[in-house]
């Protein structure tokens, strides 16, 4: 036994053993996992990049079906196995950038993606400064699927009409409030509230602006309130749904095969409605997000540039419209947009008219979804408007629990320049040692929406100052500093929306 | 010490020494000390030193009219902070001045490429030039007026030439009028050279460490030498298997040579390369770069933290066996000697493998299945209960960015017992509160199915019920069926629109569908229903097990019982009942236990769950209602932040209670105190 | 446990109880004949909705109905258009081999801790109960990277999970050790005496009684690698090559696939299911002895 024992224990030498292979010359190897209906339409994809290119590079391709919720995980949890190309939803962008899933975009390709495709498609695949992931579709949104024969077509607007026309037919109305923050978050668009997320450039996230927890942010949790408190509520977005008694579904776009199959001439598709709240209609917002396609960041020089070669055919005007003929992704690519065949079909105008009202998803904290989504859950379990705000402030204690919450400083506006704020004025002369540009004068939002400093202060002919926001450069105008030419004593005022500066007599 | 040693019990004479005790010792002293010597001497002269890089300082000092220029190096706050390293270099970074920078590292590689300079040797290009400079503010100067520009690069005259060079275009930029609009200056800035503000520091080898370890090793080896007595002894403690060998044991000799060879050529390939970043896990970062300015990037990967933690501990353990063998082999040695010495021979090769199917056979027939244990049991427990002193997740997964030792913080931050004011639990409560329910969980699953099983096993075993056969036939079916196939279906039978509601809506029974398992204010609704459910997959299995049982009671126990005049339930209550508890009572244990850790229902079926609200969050991850403390922690490791120090934590916490209930019960069983009796 | 009630008080005569017991007993026979009815209607019913589901052709989507309004194959023949023929294989072998020589290592283990007698006999066997109580998950994530070292992860999964499988499985030695309990020792002594040394005394005097317990253990062991959904699908991690037959159709039930593979989830379920359960109802026999014998005896 004990000598047995120990020379097995040489059998642990095995484990420390590794091997690798890799293709040579112009032909490589990949693996690429797309969702299962993309797969066949995929190799042909890459056939033709085969037969095709210029860089006289072959790929030998394997594609595996995976929808594009597990490859993010799969990717994140082991890179180094993960595929090369991989399709993804945006929302776990951030989560890929840090974990080093995604291959930085190098400049030339950046601005040919830039150039070629849409600005929320642009912007999710934007991490700081860089490009990471390259635009695959536009469609990742949704809007609401109905049965004509159950909901008239005058009800489609107003919220609380739809709700009684489905208690009234015993039929559901199928809206994901609880397992989904991204569903729920149109109620919150709805009122005005944001949830803003800045990165560095390495996709670290330095802070967020969220203003759920506020008094708009109560006008929806009402709204939403109206909605999960009704017993013909069911919180799914599964297009089959109208299969199992429901009249009304809100998904998007990958639903419009099974529900134009179940209802048939019965389908309607239209924007989402609005919600009333004393007395005020607030239209429901949504996300609009994207699809896109990472590259697995590379080893070796040639396959990485292969690779991009690769990626960028597969996202171009070409591709994406094959796959809007053959499976209704609705394409992120300006010039394919604009095609008739794209503009024609229902269920992508129905999303456009909700884009008008939708927030670009933008970068997320991937742990913002799980703490989102519990605020479905608190609103269906209180029971007053007390119990609607203690969801609301739940939520807010979470989030700040991870992030540094943005505060008021950070997008007010001040005035800075050649002035002194204890003295009151503003000044040319700084010969005699007076620092400059050091003093910060606050300014305050009015009710017309402009801001204008507390109080005015004498100013030289000649002076200078800009306006900026939270204490940065990020935003200050205008360019040029502004250059006082009588002097006299002003309110400096400034017009958010246009960027305009004005000197106010007092 | 007399000249020769008689051993009472045996009546045997050890061999005796030549030279007493303590004269061996001393000379293994000495063996010992030239041993480190040697070691000393290899460190410091003939090992290649290793040298970390030294840090090169320019400054530039602006005066005090280059206003605009400071105003937008100031940074937030309009005040001089004490500044990190990326506020400065932030607002480089974030300007078209960055691209300016770089283009002028380009040219300063080139320009050293051409000269011949050891810059330019280097695979270096811009991007990674930049890597090495660290911009900040000199904190001494509070009018903030100086910008540091701090290269780190091995040869400090090189880093004194990047710096000089990106100091002087940094001025460039901010003095040029067409990017920067501002009044005229009339002091023009400065450059400083404040020097190596770090000198290149050794690295390795570490000449004491090495000489301790091998001190250590040496005194291991020769004091145990010390201790043999006989040449054949001695020599076995540096060539493992001589003792065997030289007494003609082949076979054992050999594989102990074999096994030593193996060893130190392990250890000195790869086992110490592990070792030595063991107490770090890994410092080389995995590098994203471009060959060129805004180019192609590629990467290379650094160390991988967790493959160090892995292998580092593997070796650690082989070190262990080691030691264990070396020991055999000493032992051996020792026992020869007395068996020789009694004049008895030893065992041959031969006799050796006859006896390994005889009464030795049971190593035999244990090899291979404790290997496997160990290899697949064992070391994956000790190495997540090692992940659980590591801050190893999602974020760090050790190979884009190191993990490290957090030591116990993660016990420290996770078993808080009151609230640090957010509105969500603290991890305890919700421990706590997991644990509450998997106890219940695992009580009822365990005991419903028990009695259920057992009281539809004696209704089938009645006499006087005809197809038993077949009525047991029916239920036993359900067995085969796996498990991730019912779960499923049923789960889905129980959604909102699902079959069930369907039904009781059709039946009139109730009017608005329920929720089972969706609704958070009735959370005993979903834990019932899962109870239920699982009742339906288990009294299949309890009801084959009760049946067998039920028949060996003997039959004459319940006639003389009733013809005493006791009731069915007094028959049940006083004979079957206590017979099957004594006879099942590990049973019952093991599936308590079971059931605690029974992942596979509870996640198929709902997920855990509703959710429980203001549950503590792991990283994003809150828990269920319904969740057992095993399936909260796979979602830890799956969902979020993927937290796998976490886990592990509540991965030892179930461990310990767990065990707590098991050690407590088991040792109190009746029937494992009666093992022997049934053979 | 035999507080002995003799047969002593049986003299008397029980005919006057006879007419009324007969009646109550009829009627609890009837009782229990209608809660066996229900009982088994309530077992049947998840599994007779998938068997019809699954030959369900009007739709592929989930539905509020149960009995379908077009009956036909189509799912079926599908299922040999996607990858689940691959699984079904990779779920075969990897059953097979688990089978054979988890079966070997179980028996081998049982054996030796019951008939043998040595030092750490005690001590492995607590050990083994406390390795137990950790929960398996932890162990996956590490698993799963020397497998990756390894190169047995991915398109090669099946023979990680077989190494993984097997290797461990000494740990459930538990019903098999109660079976050899019960064979008595005199039989080992008698053959030792004759001359048989002890690997012969296992193989041919002990393994010939044993054949109830190998069959259970062949079956369990058999039978464990269709379920397995956690631990498959880490490791064979997105390589439809490597899955085996729950990892594929629990994908199949992802919120974009499953209004399209519903149907067909049904009916590979019902061909996941049909073997197995056939192969478990003709060795019925055995493995209930092993479970009575084995798994309550101490």
């Amino acid at each position: 036994m004990k000598k047995l024992f120990a020379i097995l224990m040489a059998a642990i030498m095995a484990l420390s053993m590794v091997s690798f292979a890799s293709a040579d010359g112009n032909e490589y190897a990949i693996t690429i996992w797309a969702p299962e209906e993309a797969v066949p339409l995929t190799k042909a994809q890459v056939e033709a990049f085969n037969a095709s290119n210029e860089l006289g590079v072959k790929f030998n391709v394997t594609v595996e079906p995976v929808s594009e919720a597990n490859s993010a995980t799969s990717m994140i949890q082991d890179v180094e196995a993960g595929a090369d190309i991989f399709f993804f939803a945006q929302d776990q962008f951030a989560r890929l950038v840090q974990a080093g899933a995604l291959a930085k975009i190098d400049d030339e390709t950046a601005a040919k993606i830039k150039a070629e495709n849409d600005v929320s498609a642009v912007t999710a695949s934007t991490s700081g400064d860089a490009l990471y992931a390259y635009p695959l579709t536009a469609d990742n949104g949704y809007y609401m699927y109905y049965d004509k024969s159950v909901i008239p077509e005058e009800d489609v607007d107003s919220l609380e009409k739809l709700i009684a026309d489905c208690e009234a037919a015993q039929k559901y109305f199928a809206f994901e409030m609880q397992t989904s923050a991204w569903y729920l978050a149109s109620f919150f668009f709805a009122t005005g509230c944001v949830s803003e997320w800045k990165t560095d450039d390495e996709g670290e996230f330095i802070e967020v602006r969220d203003t759920f927890d506020s008094p708009e942010g109560l006008i929806a949790a009402k709204g939403i309130n109206k909605l999960v408190k009704s017993p013909i509520h069911l919180s799914s977005s599964q297009a089959s749904e109208f299969a199992s008694n429901a009249a009304i579904v809100v998904s998007g776009i990958w639903g419009y095969t099974t529900a134009k199959d179940i209802l048939g001439d019965n389908m309607g598709v239209t924007d989402l409605p609005s919600f009333e709240v004393d007395g005020k209609e607030y239209h429901l917002g949504s996300f609009s997000g994207c699809k896109l396609l990472g590259v697995k960041p590379q080893v070796d020089h040639g396959k990485a540039t292969a690779l991009t070669a690769l990626a960028i055919y597969l996202t171009g005007e070409q591709c994406q419209l094959e796959r809007f003929e053959d499976r209704a992704w609705g394409p992120s690519n300006l010039a394919a947009q604009g095609s008739e065949a794209v503009q024609a079909n229902p269920g992508l105008l129905a999303l456009q008219k909700q884009n008008q009202f939708a927030t670009v998803q933008g970068q997320i904290h991937g742990s913002w979804w799980d703490i989102a989504k519990v605020i479905g859950d608190d609103i269906k379990a209180a029971e007053d408007d007390a119990g609607l705000q203690a969801a609301l402030d739940n939520y807010l204690d979470k989030i700040s629990g991870l992030f540094n919450l943005a505060d008021d400083v950070k997008y007010g506006w001040t005035v800075i320049g050649t002035c002194n704020l204890e003295e009151g004025f503003f000044y040319t002369d700084y010969s005699d040692g007076r620092s400059t540009w050091t003093d910060d004068i606050p300014m305050v939002k009015g009710e017309d929406g402009l801001w204008k400093t507390d109080k005015a202060y004498e100013m030289e002919a000649g002076v200078e100052f800009k306006v900026r926001q939270g204490l940065s450069w990020d935003n200050a105008f205008p360019a040029d500093n502004f250059k006082v030419e009588e002097a006299g004593t002003y309110f400096v005022q400034f017009d958010e929306e246009s960027g305009e500066v004005s000197l106010v007599a007092e | 010490m007399s000249m020769t040693n008689q051993d009472i019990e045996t009546g045997a004479r050890t061999p005796q020494r030549k030279l007493p005790l303590v004269v061996h010792i001393l000379l293994a002293q000495a063996a010992v000390l030239l041993c480190c010597l040697i070691t000393w001497y290899l460190c410091e002269n003939v090992v290649p030193k290793q040298y970390s890089d030294a840090t090169y300082r320019t400054e530039l000092v602006m005066m005090d009219n280059n206003y605009n220029a400071m105003g937008y190096l100031k940074g937030e706050g309009g005040k001089i902070a004490a500044l990190q390293y990326n506020k400065v270099s932030d607002v480089i970074t974030k300007k078209p001045f960055y691209q300016e920078i770089v283009d002028e590292m380009g040219l300063l590689h080139a320009d050293e490429l051409q000269a011949g300079r050891p810059l330019g040797e280097q695979d270096l290009t811009a991007g990674r030039l930049m890597d090495r400079v660290k911009w900040g503010y000199d904190e001494a100067d509070t009018t903030g007026r100086t910008i540091t520009i701090d290269v780190t690069y091995a040869d400090p005259a090189e880093a004194e030439i990047i710096g000089n060079r990106l100091a002087e275009k940094l001025n460039g930029i901010l003095t040029d009028k067409s990017k920067l609009p501002g009044p005229p200056i009339n002091q023009p800035n400065r450059i400083e050279h404040t020097g190596l503000i770090q000198e290149p520091v050794r690295t390795g080898p570490n000449t004491l460490v090495w000489v301790i370890i091998a001190g250590l090793i040496a005194e291991g080896i020769f004091l145990t030498m010390a201790f043999q007595t006989g040449w054949k002894n001695k020599v076995t403690c540096i060539l493992m298997g001589f003792a065997n060998l030289s007494r003609g044991q082949v076979l054992r000799g050999l594989l102990f040579f074999l096994f030593e060879v193996v060893a130190v050529g392990y250890m000195i390939g790869w086992g110490v390369g592990w070792l030595q970043k063991l107490p770090t896990l890994g410092t080389v970062k995995t590098e994203h770069y471009a060959l060129k300015a805004g180019g192609q990037e590629i990467v290379t990967y650094g160390d991988d933290s967790f493959k160090i933690l892995l292998y580092g501990v593997l070796t650690i353990f082989f070190i262990g066996a080691i030691i264990y063998t070396y020991y055999q082999n000493v032992k051996q040695g020792r026992l020869a000697a007395k068996i020789e010495a009694r004049g008895k021979k030893l065992k041959s090769g031969r006799e050796d493998l006859r006896s390994l199917v005889d009464d030795q056979f049971h190593k035999t027939l244990l090899a291979l299945p404790v290997t496997g244990i160990i290899l697949f049991t064992v070391m994956p427990i000790i190495f997540m209960v090692l992940v659980a002193f590591t801050n190893y997740s999602g974020p760090l997964d050790g190979k884009e960015n190191l993990f490290s030792w957090v030591g116990l913080d993660n016990f420290n931050q996770l078993l808080t017992w009151t609230s640090a004011g957010s509105g969500n639990k603290t991890f305890m409560a919700t421990f706590g509160e997991i644990l509450a329910w998997t106890l219940i969980w695992a009580f009822f699953a365990t005991f419903t199915n028990y009695f259920l099983g057992m009281f539809v096993a004696m209704a089938i075993n009645k006499k006087g019920i005809k197809l038993k056969k077949m009525w047991r036939t029916i239920l036993v079916m359900t067995i085969a069926i796996p498990q991730f196939i019912s779960l499923l279906y049923v789960s889905k039978m129980f959604d909102k629109n699902g079959i069930i509601n369907s039904f009781l809506i059709n039946m009139g029974w109730i009017k608005d569908p329920i929720e089972f398992f969706g609704d958070v204010s009735r959370p005993w609704l979903a834990r019932v229903t899962v109870i239920v459910i699982n009742i339906w997959i288990g009294i299949p299995y309890l009801m084959l097990i009760t049946t067998g049982i039920l028949m060996n009671i003997p039959a004459d126990l319940y006639e003389s019982a009733r013809i005493d005049g006791a009731n069915p339930w007094q028959q049940y209550t006083r004979i079957t009942l206590p017979y099957m508890l004594f006879v099942t009572g590990p049973y019952l244990l093991t599936s308590f236990t079971g059931n605690m850790n029974n992942f596979n229902v509870i996640y198929l079926l709902t997920g855990g769950a509703p959710t429980k609200l203001g549950a503590y969050s792991a990283g994003g991850v809150s828990a269920g209602q319904t969740d057992l403390l095993i399936t909260w922690l796979f979602n830890i490791t799956q969902g979020g932040d993927h937290l796998y120090y976490q886990a592990s934590v509540v991965g030892i916490l179930v461990f310990v209670v767990v065990a707590l209930i098991t050690l407590l019960v088991y040792s109190r069983l009746p029937s494992n105190k009666n093992e022997e009796d049934f053979q | 446990m035999s507080n002995a009630m003799t047969n002593a008080a049986s003299s008397q005569p029980k005919m006057k109880q006879h007419m009324g017991l007969k009646a109550s007993r009829t009627i609890g026979n009837t009782m229990i004949y209608v809660l066996l009815t229900v009982i088994s209607i309530i077992w049947l019913i998840p599994f007779v909705f998938i068997v019809l589901q699954s030959f369900r052709v009007e739709s592929t989507h989930q539905v509020g109905y149960v009995i379908p309004q077009v009956w036909g194959l189509k799912n079926y023949t599908e299922l040999f258009n996607s990858n689940f023929p691959r699984w079904y294989v990779n779920t075969f072998i990897s059953a097979l081999a688990t089978c054979i020589l988890q079966t070997i290592i179980v028996l081998c283990m049982s054996y030796t801790l019951s008939r043998f007698r040595f030092k750490m006999r005690k001590p492995l066997m607590k050990f083994m109960l406390i390795l137990g109580l950790f929960p398996g998950m932890l162990s996956m994530i590490i698993l799963y990277r020397v497998l990756k070292d390894l190169g047995l992860t991915q398109a090669n999964a099946v023979p990680g999970l077989i190494l993984v499988y097997v290797a461990s499985s000494g740990m459930g030695y538990y019903v098999s050790k109660g079976f050899f309990d019960t064979i008595p020792k005199s039989l080992d002594e008698a053959a030792r005496i004759d001359g048989a040394n002890r690997a012969q005394v296992l193989y041919k005097i002990i393994l010939p009684l044993s054949k109830p317990i190998v069959i259970y253990t062949l079956l369990t062991a058999f039978m464990g690698p269709w379920g397995d959904y956690v631990f498959a699908r880490y490791i064979s991690n997105n390589t439809a090559a490597g899955m085996n037959v729950a990892v594929g159709l629990y994908g199949w039930l992802s919120q974009d696939q499953i209004d399209k593979k519903y149907t067909m989830f049904c009916a590979g379920g019902v061909l996941v299911a049909v073997p197995v359960t056939v192969l478990f109802m003709c060795l019925q026999r055995y493995y209930v002895e092993g479970v009575t014998g084995g798994a309550v005896k101490g």
